[in-house]
């Protein structure tokens, strides 16, 4: 349980979490609505916190308007310093970006968040002292290099302790029963063992306490290297091809050293291609992949697209969408990890070769890799629980850097890359391609992906297991009393209420196949095109191979190229990538089955709901594919219903709803935005300069446009 | 071929559908094959590029038949150039022909399968007097009326029929106007808003044009017509951005991109033109009554000419795409029957984009001796007005899907999820309020990418006593 303190008098005051402290706060600031350049807004008290920077509105008094989706502990107003992205102040027009110490009075402040708002403050009404402490004080706590025990984590942690013994059906991977558990549910445990080996972190302080190996693998090659060269395990397929994974030797200078590493690896290598071991296929992440610099780089300009001031900003960044867009090859880097892992998936499921993931660290790409190739071979990654025991067991607890790749602590810009990120939007592109194949929604991981920023998980704010038990036994600290019991990310009860939480869940999810087949008709999308031929039959493989049926992709190959090019195309050596992505993509999916994302142009789409909920420009109201759902929901509940009213027919006990159904009703006062969209605000396009919109009215006339409308349907 | 998968089997293509023919061989470059240009080698592979973006490749094996594929390959050359039918660039007046080869067969046994259409009965090819009749009906256009004026086209060739005008403009006055719009195209209504605004559609004004103080009254009461005017302008956006810059020169004609605006329009605004027979309804009149270029414009013509080839159709088809894509819930029609439309319009068989106004449709499709081969389309003939059934086409309209798709597969064109019978309206951009009745509003005109005020060059003269 939670406690926030209610405000206790009519004055607003910030509502602090247990452990939060205000530090400093200035009234009368003037907030912007960002959405127009009206200039409208709401006067308040802009505050800052160790937790947070809240702005607290005037008249916030009238709460009758409650959003039906709502964050229990980052309200609507609420920026937590770990979220804050950069923050602008306006000297005479013009924007400076804010670090370190002022020298000027800032008239208009401005913060980007890493979720993508934009706040705009004026100033210019608060007095001077406040204005220059709250300014100072936002950067200070927000921008400047912070030691790990000054993070909120351990306020929090401190002075709430966590009573919730209740661990939900997440698998931490804390325990080596947690890693036998998961041997055993993958029939990895006839080649492969979980080892006590880095007890004590005596092997490594980057590897987790407990991990797998093949069972051929002795404890003195583990130890000899602290881990590097040793192959662990991910996941094993159910033909028993394993995935794993190896951290790889730095290039060393010394030429006798890498001999020896050489004859190791190869050494390693040759015990864990033996029988009964597969053969096995190294994976060099290095190359063939973006780095993570080129990961970095492609993000910082892609949300530079989504932070947008003010309405003038939308409509210019508008004109040239598609080029900008293009630019950033955010896209095309998703493309390209997914493709590498449906390469991955290809070999453990057609080659039944084991694939050894390498990289440096084994911490970055394999973990993206390795979770994707899981997501899209283990129907049991697609649920919930079962996506949340992935993410622990491998970024949580297989060492993702969290707290340097989101540069939580302002130390090392250079370290910073949106990995995880990346890969809830690779996820986020299945999840949009087979929405029934997932038991969480879109809105899973877009608040999965703002839990980055809310510094009361202890899940996304270490670099390491060891580094997290270090921190958390309270020992190196004298003053404060431990051991903390931190909050894990996955008990959704600390943010959301439950009919908040039920927008997490897939009313849609098509659940493990019941005997009866009449249901489990696999509806899927038939490829576009077909859908306007006639119903004939899909080819059969008796063809011939140069009558094989051409698709899209080839066609877009081939034309405009010199027709010499596919003349010679059977001569080139058997793509087996191309013929395993085809072949699936021709039959019928199944939902608990292989799953593999479509990687062409067209089906890589940016995650509409996290990049674009706080811009009401882009929002459709009463469309999107939330009307569709809505409509579905609909038809689902009446299903329900009359299923309730059958039972009771047969006088049978009825049990509780199946799903509780948010409320989705009347689809066409949603907007798009939805859940995210609280107030549904228009904004005018400003009129193209060619147009004489002005001539014709006054301006006021403009404003008042928006409020007329007539019910068309009623007239008809 | 079979009758039913005549057009539609996956290794079939219409020959009009045919886009480029290339054969290829190892020893030689690739070349592309016209009924002219002859080819000098053995074609190991034939690639067929259809217009609706399927390639067919077939590959000659050597055993023997290398004669063959010569042959073949040549045969389809000039076959798609004899299937393309001769063009009405220079059509005048009486240009237009028939193709000498029959109609297709297959009609006369379908005929009777094809009696029930479903969604026929309310899709309305504005080909008789009844239908402008009964749209104008629905509209609730007041003050506006349906002239007969240009029954025999002797007012306007390539206009409709049938014209909707307003209720004081007597057609003696109506016939006056039409020498001061080029090709004689005159402002007519296309769209009563509920609100009280219409949307008007017209030509530019004749260059030539020397209107008198009484031809500027009469143009103006056509103009404010039933009560405001050309474009009115209040909420729809979409009228906001303009079209794209065309490829050909701008609007003068009326026929391009003012038929892509008045649809798009009422796509928006008219809830009534989002169900599937609505929007069969607002593609008939829009496009194909009005006289859209549609051989020329899809670059069907047997003299292809490349600077009047533009996919214009083919973009308000890409426009309704990404409506429906974003309010899927608001639209009775799928994106399968968007794609089958699509297709279709490459296929040779159908009045609807045979020929390029309704003028020609009449003439084309009209058989030698009328009498005996009068045929009228099951279902899909509305029953004729008082003055008399228009002439039958002889190829049906390509609404007469179950010419050509399953039923199972024209169920595939509703969308289930769409909006029950009287659609919702949507949400933004919502017209503004009702005009007082009487008061006419300014009269915009959309040109250049922008409404202006001013719908008449004449009216910075001092106004005509």
């Amino acid at each position: 349980e939670i406690h926030i303190k209610e405000p206790i008098e009519k004055e607003v005051n910030p509502r602090l979490l247990p452990g939060e402290l205000l530090l400093c706060e200035a009234s009368t600031v003037y907030k912007y609505m960002q959405e127009d350049g009206s200039n409208r807004g709401t006067y308040g008290k802009l505050v800052c916190t160790n937790f947070k920077i809240s702005f607290l509105d005037d008249d916030s008094a009238s709460d009758d308007n409650e959003p039906q989706f709502k964050n229990k502990i980052v309200g609507e107003n609420d920026i937590t310093l770990q979220c804050v992205d950069q923050i602008y102040g306006v000297y005479d027009e013009k924007k400076k970006l804010l670090t370190g110490q002022l020298r000027k009075y800032t008239e208009k402040l401005i913060i980007y968040s890493k979720n993508l708002r934009v706040f705009n403050f004026c100033l210019r009404y608060t007095k001077e002292e406040e204005v220059k402490r709250i300014v100072s004080g936002i950067v200070h706590h927000s921008q400047t290099p912070k030691l790990l025990k000054r993070l909120f984590l351990f306020s929090y942690a401190s002075a709430a302790p966590n009573n919730t013994d209740g661990r939900n059906q997440t698998v931490m991977f804390e325990t080596l029963e947690d890693w036998r558990d998961e041997l055993e549910r993958t029939k990895g445990n006839v080649k492969y063992k979980a080892v006590t080996t880095n007890e004590g972190y005596r092997v490594s302080e980057k590897l987790p306490l407990y991990f797998v190996v093949p069972i051929c693998i002795s404890e003195e090659s583990i130890l000899k290297y602290e881990g590097r060269g040793i192959p662990i395990w991910c996941w094993s397929c159910h033909n028993g091809a394993a995935l794993l994974k190896m951290s790889a030797f730095p290039k060393e200078q010394d030429d006798s050293t890498s001999q020896m590493q050489k004859a190791f690896l190869d050494g390693i290598c040759k015990t864990i291609s033996k029988p009964p071991y597969e053969l096995v296929k190294m994976e060099d992440l290095s190359s063939g992949l973006p780095s993570l610099q080129d990961i970095q780089t492609a993000y910082t300009r892609f949300k530079q697209l989504f932070l947008i001031d003010n309405s003038t900003d939308f409509w210019a960044t508008d004109v040239k969408w598609f080029s900008l867009l293009e630019s950033t090859n955010w896209l095309e880097i998703i493309r390209r990890v997914l493709k590498k892992a449906i390469e991955v998936a290809e070999c453990l499921e057609m080659q039944h070769t084991n694939v050894l993931l390498i990289e440096e660290s084994a911490t970055d790409l394999c973990c993206v890799i390795s979770s994707l190739v899981q997501v899209m071979m283990d129907s049991y990654s697609r649920t919930k629980s079962g996506f949340q025991s992935l993410i622990q067991k491998e970024w949580v607890i297989g060492g993702h850097s969290f707290l340097d790749r989101c540069n939580h602590l302002h130390k090392s810009e250079k370290e910073e890359a949106p990995v995880f990120l990346l890969l809830l939007n690779c996820v986020w592109q299945l999840v949009q391609q087979y929405p029934s194949a997932f038991e969480f929604t879109e809105t899973y991981l877009t608040v999965l992906s703002d839990s980055l920023y809310v510094p009361i998980f202890s899940t996304f704010f270490f670099n390491s297991q060891h580094q997290r038990d270090n921190n958390a036994s309270g020992e190196s600290l004298k003053t404060q009393s431990g051991p903390f019991r931190f909050l894990t990310v996955w008990d959704w009860s600390v943010q959301f209420d439950l009919k908040a939480q039920a927008f997490l869940n897939n009313p849609l999810y098509a659940e493990k196949p019941k005997p009866d087949k009449s249901q489990r008709k696999t509806s899927r999308f038939k490829h576009q095109r077909q859908l306007s031929l006639p119903l004939t039959q899909a080819k059969s493989s008796t063809k011939r191979g140069f009558f094989r049926e051409e698709t899209d992709h080839l066609i877009k190959n081939i034309l405009g190229k010199r027709i010499g090019k596919f003349i010679n195309s059977s001569d080139e050596p058997p793509n087996s990538f191309r013929e395993f992505y085809d072949s699936w993509h021709s039959k019928p999916v199944d939902y608990h089955g292989l799953l593999l994302p479509r990687i062409d142009g067209p089906e890589i789409k940016v995650w509409a709901q996290r990049y674009l909920r706080w811009i009401p420009e882009a929002q459709l109201h009463g469309g999107g594919t939330i009307a569709t759902a809505a409509k579905i929901l609909d038809l689902m509940e009446e299903v329900q219903s009359l299923q309730v009213k059958m039972d009771e027919e047969h006088s049978q006990a009825v049990s509780g709803g199946v799903h509780s159904v948010p409320m989705l009703r009347n689809s066409a006062r949603l907007s798009s935005l939805f859940p995210f969209a609280l107030l549904q605000r228009q904004s005018v396009k400003p009129a193209l300069p060619t147009s004489t919109w002005k001539d014709l009215e006054d301006e006021d006339d403009l404003v008042k446009r928006d409020d007329e409308f007539v019910d068309l349907s009623g007239d008809m | 071929p079979g009758s039913r998968g005549l057009l539609h089997a996956e290794d079939e293509v219409a020959l009009p559908c045919i886009r480029k023919l290339v054969a290829a061989s190892s020893f030689s470059k690739p070349k592309v094959l016209t009924a002219t240009s002859t080819l000098k080698f053995i074609p190991e592979e034939l690639a067929v590029f259809c217009r609706d973006f399927r390639l067919l490749r077939f590959y000659f094996p050597e055993n023997g038949l290398a004669p063959q594929a010569f042959r073949v390959a040549n045969a389809i050359a000039r076959a798609r150039e004899a299937a393309a039918w001769p063009g009405d660039a220079a059509d005048g007046h009486d240009g237009c022909s028939c193709p000498g080869e029959a109609p297709p067969e297959e009609e006369e046994e379908d005929e009777d399968e094809d009696d029930e259409e479903e969604g026929s009965p309310a899709t309305l090819l504005f080909e008789s007097l009844w239908d402008w009749e009964k749209e104008l009906q629905r509209l609730g256009a007041v003050g506006w009326r349906v002239s007969t004026v240009n029954e025999r086209f002797d007012m306007a060739p390539r206009l409709p029929r049938y014209l909707w005008v307003p209720s004081g403009l007597l057609d003696h006055d109506l016939k006056r106007t039409f020498a001061h719009f080029q090709e004689r195209r005159v402002p007519r209504l296309c769209w009563h808003h509920p609100g009280g605004g219409d949307l008007l559609r017209a030509a530019g004004f004749h260059p030539a044009s020397e209107p008198g103080s009484e031809d500027v009254r009469r143009c103006s009461v056509v103009l404010q017509g039933g009560g405001t005017g050309l474009g009115d302008g209040k909420g729809w956006r979409g009228l906001e951005r303009g079209p794209p810059s065309p490829p050909c020169p701008p609007e003068p004609s009326d026929r391009d991109l003012n038929c892509l605006l008045a649809s798009l329009v009422q796509l928006l605004g008219d809830p009534h033109a989002r169900s599937l027979p609505g929007f069969q309804s607002l593609v008939q009149r829009e496009w194909v009554a009005a006289g859209h270029p549609f051989p020329h414009r899809l670059g069907l013509l047997h003299r292809e000419s490349p600077r009047e080839e533009a996919p214009v159709f083919l973009l308000f088809l890409d426009c309704t795409w990404q409506l429906l894509r974003q309010f899927p819930a608001h639209f009775g029609f799928t994106e399968a029957f968007l794609l089958a439309l699509h297709d279709s319009s490459f296929s040779p068989y159908f009045s609807t984009f045979r020929f390029s106004c309704q003028r020609q449709r009449g003439h084309g499709s009209m058989p030698r001796l009328p009498s005996q081969s009068y045929r009228p389309m099951g279902g899909w003939q509305e029953p004729g007005g008082p003055r008399g059934a228009p002439p039958a086409c002889t190829f049906p309209p390509v609404w007469a899907w179950g010419l050509r798709y399953p039923r199972q597969q024209q169920e595939q064109f509703r969308n289930p999820a769409g909006p029950p019978a009287p659609a919702e309206p949507l949400g933004p951009g919502r017209p503004g309020d009702p005009h007082p009745w009487g008061a006419p509003g300014p009269v915009l005109l959309l040109a250049k990418g922008s409404l202006c005020p001013h719908a008449l060059p004449w009216r910075s003269r001092p106004p005509p006593r």
